[in-house]
């Protein structure tokens, strides 16, 4: 143990590195030539499997045909992995990115040193986080303490299963789609809070309250935006929804042209991406982790590897967002296809391309904005995201019944029978009674917004 | 063969994710253990307070809004999971019953703003009572 | 060993796992002497529920499970625990009243009743043509017909919809009011006890 000790404690943490990158450009180098010779996708690497177990059946007279649910998993598997070491690189170098961008807009040069321009600095910070050592503070909750980082990462994993990378490269196109992102978001929570009653520490308790309850509000802006998207595309598959941006087709309950919908989503869009920044806890809503008066918020007794999965999970999660982000608004992968790559890859290209100018503007808001309040944070969703993006739905709903009705003959008034115009009539009539009552209740609600205000 | 409409198919990956994810984080950590060592001190145990010794416990005072938020959040969730259906089959529900389709969806709504509206009239969103 | 496939058993597999997993946690509930371990422990036990939804092919009703149980309703219990004992960290809580045979026998009891009603019920059976059912009546939808394509096919989202909007529409448009009656509870119970009796 102690020998153990002595020599991880000298790591030539530069050399590593240095094997590290010629090992990542052999990797490159090898991608590059398998894709000059023309394999675009990945299944003839699977089919290679297949053929290797087939081979070694009928060399040994091995117990037959390999079963399927064995072939699938084993494909699986190697998704996961391929996944894995993906998102593990995203999350290192989007730090590196963030530090380079805040760099580059505070007029510094940001790391330097590690590797040309700073590089490998991302590789030789994961080989220093290896290396401390990880403490428990007194009166912590061992359990919870342990505990959280993995639940707090286990989210961050499992959502790369919905992401669109590319044409025909989402990992597993759910049925029950975008809605799983939210039920992943509990785990999230769930993470926080342990992390932060588990640490017996009061800043971590008061972050941890805070996270809680502005991932929890935070996520109901969210929902009536997607429910917008869902009206226009009506299906709740990522592919759907891409689908219905590029071929705009009725048959995918499109609006009938292609368009991607931040054109007719725009406020959606807006609310959208202030609560994906607010639900992955950035500046300027990173009450949860504020520097300033709460330390490090709900990691602030975690050393390690463990606040590294913090971390770790924090940026994967920007990535996922920005991925719904593009993938709901921007068309996903839709682009046109570029000289040289294939339509695969130039989608993963633009999909890419799309992701890096979300993260960018992600990022130019930590730079330029301060923090806010906890009780305008509250208020700004409560008050202003909700209301807004209750609107905006019902506006997307009249919206979608006009032009369904416009587009399908059957469905004029002219057609309609004597006892639809009857229920209509009375409908309309509750209606209205409705916005009477409604109308009732905002002239006295606007009041107190203004005198805040002034 | 495999029927990627299937629940249980698609669910099969996500479950392999959810014990990878499980796995890559136990392994990682475990080696963290045994590459970190362990030097235990009473000052490097003792919970950071700025370099004070910790006073009594984190048992803080809890704010009750927290609670409130908590609570109208799960009614709206509530809503929101009847709204996703309905949106999801808005279009074939206007071919099949017509209009009313469009008008029972509004009738739910404004009663979930009226709820909203009320909520708010009364100082329920309110983060300080004074 | 030839024709060893276990593919169709795996749903099965997974469905007897996550009804394990969900028992087990739902007795560290019960006997756990730790609050927020209580709390934690319920919630993994209704990840669990989830999960046996989604081997059961309702993968709507697992997601909305785990969403609105784990997401919304533990959260609140667990906001709502420190809110009422927060002075008492890390207290284990000993069950000193003589109750637990009681209960016990009470539990007992309730099990085998409701055992007993599962012998009882007649299960629809596979080549069963559900024509009286008011799905049949109701749905045009033609993937919902009969259970068993329920039960071997994901019911889409789409026939949850129309079933939302058909055949269950009043108890859809009573939901919101119940929800408008919760949202007037709400404010009641954010008033501190003295204007309480006053408004209310």
């Amino acid at each position: 143990m102690k020998l153990l000790e002595w020599r991880v404690r000298r790591v030539p943490v530069g050399k590593i590195s240095l094997i590290l990158g010629i090992l990542a450009f052999v990797l490159f180098a090898t991608w590059k030539i398998w894709a000059l010779t023309g394999y675009w996708s990945l299944e003839p690497a699977f089919d290679s499997i297949r053929n290797f177990f087939l081979n070694l059946r009928d060399k040994f007279g091995g117990p037959g045909e390999l079963p399927m649910g064995l072939y699938n998993t084993i494909i699986i598997t190697l998704k996961l992995l391929g996944i894995l070491v993906v998102l593990l690189l995203i999350g290192a170098y989007s730090t590196l990115m963030e530090r380079k961008i805040l760099a580059f807009m505070q007029d510094r040069l940001g790391p330097t040193r590690v590797g040309p321009r700073g590089i490998l600095q991302p590789i030789a910070d994961g080989l220093k986080l290896l290396q401390k050592e990880c403490i428990v503070p007194l009166g912590a909750d061992r359990n919870f303490h342990y505990l959280a980082p993995v639940i707090c990462f286990i989210p961050a994993l499992m959502g790369a299963v919905l992401i669109p990378f590319g044409k025909g490269l989402i990992p597993v196109d759910l049925n029950v789609g975008i809605l799983y992102f939210f039920a992943l978001g509990a785990f999230g929570e769930l993470g926080i809070f342990l992390a932060a009653w588990g640490s017996n520490n009061k800043y971590s308790a008061i972050a941890g309250f805070r996270a809680v309850a502005q991932l929890v509000s935070y996520e109901i802006p969210m929902a009536f935006c997607i429910m917008s998207i869902v009206l226009l595309s009506g299906s709740l598959k990522i592919g759907d929804i891409i689908n219905a941006q590029i071929e705009g087709a009725t048959a995918y309950g499109g609006l009938g042209f292609p368009i991607w919908f931040i054109v007719p989503q725009f406020l959606g869009f807006l609310i959208f991406f202030l609560s994906a920044v607010a639900e992955t806890n950035r500046t300027p809503f990173d009450l949860a982790e504020a520097e300033s008066e709460l330390v490090s918020g709900f990691h602030t007794e975690y050393t390690g590897l463990r606040w590294a999965f913090f971390f770790l999970a924090e940026y994967v999660n920007i990535f996922i967002g920005a991925s719904i982000i593009t993938a709901m608004y921007l068309g996903g992968y839709a682009g046109p296809e570029l000289p040289f790559l294939g339509i695969t890859l130039s989608s993963v290209v633009w999909f890419c391309l799309k992701v890096f100018l979300i993260f960018f503007i992600i990022v130019w808001l930590r730079g330029t904005l301060p923090r806010l309040r906890v009780d305008q944070l509250m208020m700004l969703c409560w008050k202003r995201l909700i209301p807004i993006a209750m609107a905006n739905f019902l506006l997307t709903g009249i919206f979608v019944f006009a032009n369904t009705v416009r587009l399908t003959p059957q469905l004029w008034p002219v057609h309609l029978e004597n006892s639809a115009y009857t229920s209509i009539a009375a409908i309309v009539f509750i209606l209205i009674a409705m916005f009477g009552l409604a109308w009732f209740f905002a002239k006295d609600l606007l009041k107190p917004i203004k005198e805040r205000d002034a | 063969m495999v029927d990627d409409f299937q629940a249980t198919t698609q669910f099969s990956t996500v479950l392999l994710f959810f014990f990878g994810a499980i796995g890559f984080g136990v392994i990682s950590l475990f080696m963290n253990q045994i590459t970190g060592g362990r030097f235990p001190s009473p000052s490097k145990l003792s919970t950071y307070e700025c370099g004070n010794d910790p006073h009594a416990d984190a048992d803080i005072p809890f704010n009750f809004r927290f609670a409130v938020i908590a609570v109208i959040f799960l009614l709206f969730e509530i809503e929101l999971v009847f709204f996703l259906p309905w949106a999801v089959s808005f279009r074939n529900l206007l071919f099949t019953t017509g209009w009313p389709a469009f008008f029972e969806m509004i009738t739910f709504f404004f009663i979930l703003i009226l709820a909203f509206v009320y909520v708010w009239r009364k100082g329920g969103l309110e983060w300080d009572r004074n | 060993m030839n024709n060893l496939d276990l593919t169709p058993y795996v749903p099965w597999i997974w469905f007897s796992f996550f009804g394990l997993f969900t028992l087990v946690m739902a007795l560290g509930v019960v006997f756990h002497r730790k609050i927020v371990y209580n709390a934690v422990f319920l919630a993994l036990s209704l990840v669990g529920t989830g999960a046996l939804y989604i081997t059961l092919n309702a993968d709507f009703l697992g997601i909305v499970q785990i969403l609105l149980y784990v997401g919304g309703i533990i959260v609140l219990i667990l906001f709502s625990i420190l809110l009422t004992r927060g002075e008492e960290r890390g207290v284990e809580y000993v069950n000193r009243n003589k109750q637990s045979f009681w209960a016990f026998s009470l539990i007992m009891g309730l099990s085998l009743w409701i055992g007993t009603q599962f012998w009882k019920v007649q299960w629809p059976d596979a080549n069963r043509n559900l024509a009286a059912n008011h799905w049949e009546r109701y749905s045009e939808i033609a993937t919902i017909k009969t259970l068993p394509q329920i039960l071997n096919r994901t019911v889409p989202v789409e026939a949850i919809g129309d079933g939302l909007m058909k055949p269950y529409l009043l108890i859809f448009e009573l939901a919101s009011i119940v929800l408008l009656v919760a949202m007037v509870g709400v404010v009641i119970y954010m008033k501190p006890e003295k204007e309480r009796g006053a408004d209310a």
